[in-house]
């Protein structure tokens, strides 16, 4: 083949071109560090690295919903704690009082002590989480528990002779969470029929007419049977209470796994998208030797012709 | 027997050829750089005896030829070669237009920076999220309104991209068939002048450079044909149509009759023969490359209506989607809405079904720009006497779309999203190869072209050396032959004088 002196220089503008290109790509992955500069440099990797990056993005979004969750699952469980407390201490006290010893003024005592008892129930059953009442079911902004005339209303149906379709129905209020993908929810809260109960034994009921009972200085045996209700009373509650806390044992299990995903795919993620500066700094050094050969041996065959040596 | 002067005669064709062939080393050294130059030669031929047809030889040393005669100046030229490199030129622009294009499009698209569609659209779904966890805070149903605002002022951004791009690609278009018509009525004009000049039995080789140049040029523009005569007359074509009949010129025209998927007007630049208007085929070329880039709405014919119309696609799906069920849902009660809570609210503003749903005008709906209150979350009525403000069973609603792989046209939003991108980026990517690929064989091509046409310095100044030689071989031939003369005339015959 015929060799003109415009051949070799074009062949070498081209492929100092070229090597000047691997150059800037090298250079711009270097100073970015990102291995994906532009969106075609591997189409393959974009396409995983844009699905980890969702997936990233959900379980950062469920473990703020578990977060979320474990603060309501943790006032629920601490309400429920107080309210035991107030069955426990009750027990205690109609126990005390259902002894014949006792005399009337010590019984007047006791139901002065009930009654503050049973206030205290209504107030513990209001408590709020973030100023949002975490029995109340959807009413989360007004008091879910009221007492009105001696009679207790949850959401403005009366607990005892209120609709009992009405009451079964707010059940269905379940304050839920998302945690994991595929819209798996975990309910968090109990709402406040589950709480107490309905009917003439929901315990405010209960606790209400044991204050009249002692009022009325009513005989022991009666007394006693108050305790027994106070007792089933107290393992439905402590039901609950282990309930709330399998629930969150639950979600920090899934926190604990949630952050280890995270770790994984954050791992996946950095590989395909960060530059391995070492690598890179290598391959750059190499481009530079490349370019650089590439020059001297550009200068020296472009510069004589055969005019210099005639 | 010959002439006594027949030597120097003979010695004088030498020296005129050699200065001639002097002269044509000369021009090709001075035209070493010139763009479409190619070499020239001298072409001689020896002198046949100057005898005439006789019957019978007048003496031996007749037989001698006359010398050298100069015939012509001739172009190394393959026109074979030529048409290789035409054709694989006009797919080489039309490559290098499409993905200088493509990746213009694609340094627009960078979903892995932080201001990018995929990640605006994981907020947004994110604060759907924090509602259904918070459905009576303001704040967080702020940050729906906001993220939600920034959806879709992220899209009427990239719509808005697309289309100013796409305009310049109109405008391209209208330069470019402009530049055909240069080009084509050059061509026609070099025709007639070099039929001029060669009706004379010279060859014009420096005009058909011109004209060669001329041609390389348009078939990086348009997929030219092209033909000679038998009479030598060139006719250029384009798309079986002649663009250039020897010295006529068939012009084209741009027309704004072309449908524009866009907008959906017809505004486009459509490029047309300018005598009957019927539309012309382009199969190749940078106006190729231009108009698919203006036009192409298939996966194969990647241009930016497709991009425009699969981000149309996911808008469309977020509005119908959303709204289907965000209207199903009440609202947090509010002054705007005179304490109540209202059903029946779009997410998204849908126009009343007027006018279709587009990146370039989505938009939130004006009731939830008024107030986040009218975010539907709650699936019922929330009154004085049904206080439901922490209802959040529409807000999981929402959510069970936005998590589902089964919505119909784009199956999921987010992998919908991933499409688009990983699509965009495997046709550049393939373009960019494709490119590189073509950019090879045209330098091949050219390479080859090259190594017949261009001139070598080296060869040249050989050849100067050489033709140098002959011509002091001449001039010494006639000095030889003086003193020969010399010795005849002045030293002969004077013995003893």
């Amino acid at each position: 083949m015929r060799i003109t002196s415009s051949m070799i220089m074009n062949t070498f503008l081209s492929n100092l071109n070229n090597n000047l290109n691997s150059l800037d790509r090298l250079q711009a992955q270097s100073s970015s560090n990102r291995r994906i500069v532009k969106i075609s440099d591997d189409p393959v990797g974009l396409l995983t690295t844009l699905q980890v990056r969702d997936r990233i993005n959900d379980i950062e979004q469920y473990s703020r919903n578990i977060d979320e969750a474990n603060l309501w699952l943790r006032q629920a469980e601490n309400s429920m704690m107080e309210i035991n407390s107030i069955i426990t201490s009750c027990y205690e006290d109609v126990l005390r009082a259902s002894t014949s010893t006792m005399s009337p003024t010590d019984r007047q005592a006791v139901a002065a002590k009930i009654a503050q008892m049973r206030d205290q129930l209504v107030n513990v059953s209001n408590s709020r989480m973030n100023n949002k009442y975490v029995f109340g079911g959807f009413n989360t902004v007004n008091e879910p528990f009221e007492v009105s005339g001696g009679v207790l209303y949850y959401n403005g149906i009366d607990m005892v002779n209120g609709d009992p379709v009405a009451l079964e129905a707010q059940k269905d209020q379940k304050m839920e969470f998302e945690i994991a993908s595929g819209g798996l929810k975990m309910n968090v809260a109990f709402t406040g029929v589950e709480l107490l109960g309905t009917g003439e034994d929901n315990l405010y009921g209960i606790l209400d007419r044991l204050y009249d009972a002692l009022e009325a200085d009513a005989p022991g045996n009666e007394l006693a049977a108050y305790a027994d209700v106070l007792l089933e009373k107290q393992s439905e509650m402590l039901g609950m209470i282990s309930d709330a806390g399998a629930r969150c044992v639950r979600l920090d299990m899934l926190r604990t796994r949630y952050e280890d995903d995270t770790l994984n795919y954050t791992k996946i993620q950095s590989q395909i998208e960060d530059v391995d500066q070492a690598e890179v700094y290598m391959n750059y050094k190499m481009a530079e030797a490349v370019y650089q050969a590439s020059l001297s041996a550009g200068a020296r065959i472009i510069q004589p012709t055969l005019l210099d040596f005639l | 027997m010959s002439s006594t002067f027949y030597g120097f005669e003979v010695a004088r064709t030498g020296l005129v050829a050699s200065q001639y062939a002097l002269n044509v080393t000369g021009h090709n050294i001075s035209n070493a750089d010139t763009v479409g130059y190619t070499r020239q030669r001298l072409l001689t031929t020896s002198k046949v005896p100057a005898v005439g047809f006789t019957q019978f030889a007048l003496s031996e040393c007749a037989t001698v030829g006359g010398g050298v005669s100069v015939d012509a100046v001739n172009q190394i030229r393959d026109e074979f070669l030529d048409r290789q490199f035409r054709k694989e030129n006009a797919d080489a622009c039309y490559l290098d237009k499409l993905t200088a294009g493509l990746t213009d499009i694609e340094t627009m698209f960078d979903e892995l920076s932080s201001m990018s569609i995929s990640k605006t659209l994981s907020e947004f779904f994110n604060s759907f999220q924090d509602l259904a966890n918070n459905p009576t805070d303001y704040e967080v149903r702020a940050e729906v309104q906001s993220k939600a605002m920034q959806l879709t002022s992220t899209l009427n951004y990239y719509h808005g991209k697309l289309s100013d791009q796409q305009t310049v690609y109109d405008l391209s278009v209208d330069t470019l068939t402009g530049k055909v018509n240069e080009i084509a009525e050059s061509i026609a004009h070099l025709n007639k002048t070099i039929e001029e000049y060669e009706i004379t039995g010279e060859t014009a080789n420096d005009l058909r450079d011109q004209r060669n140049l001329l041609l390389d040029q348009l078939s990086g523009i348009v997929d030219i044909t092209y033909y000679h005569t038998p009479s030598g007359q060139l006719y250029v074509q384009l798309g079986g149509r002649d663009l250039v009949s020897h010295t006529t010129l068939g012009a084209l025209a741009t027309a704004q009759t072309g449908y524009n998927p866009l907008t959906g007007l017809n505004e486009l630049n459509e490029v047309v023969w300018a005598s009957d208007s019927a539309a012309v085929t382009i199969t190749s070329g940078s106006l190729k490359g231009t108009l698919q880039l203006r036009d192409g709405n298939t996966k194969d014919e990647y241009g930016i209506p497709y991009l425009v119309d699969s981000l149309n696609t996911l808008v469309n799906a977020l509005a119908d989607e959303i709204n289907a069920v965000h209207s199903q849902g009440w609202t947090l009660p509010c002054d705007e809405n005179g304490g109540a809570s209202i059903t029946g609210v779009n997410f998204f503003d849908d126009f009343g079904g007027a006018v279709p749903v587009t990146a370039g005008n989505f938009k939130l709906d004006d009731a939830i720009l008024l107030t986040p209150n009218n975010i539907a979350a709650s699936d019922t009525e929330i009154t004085a006497a049904n206080h439901q403000e922490g209802n959040n069973l529409n807000a999981h609603a929402i959510l069970a779309v936005i998590n589902s792989s089964s919505l119909s046209g784009i199956n999921n939003f987010q992998g919908y999203m991933t499409t688009i991108v990983s699509t965009l980026a495997i046709r550049v990517s393939y373009s960019k190869n494709m490119s590189e690929m073509q950019k090879v064989m045209l330098s091949n091509k050219e390479a080859s072209r090259i190594s017949i046409s261009g001139v070598s310095i080296d060869e040249e100044v050989a050849n100067m050396l050489r033709y140098q030689h002959a011509y002091n071989a001449a001039a010494r031939v006639i000095t030889t032959m003086d003193e020969a003369l010399d010795m005849l005339i002045n030293r002969m015959g004077i013995v003893g004088r």
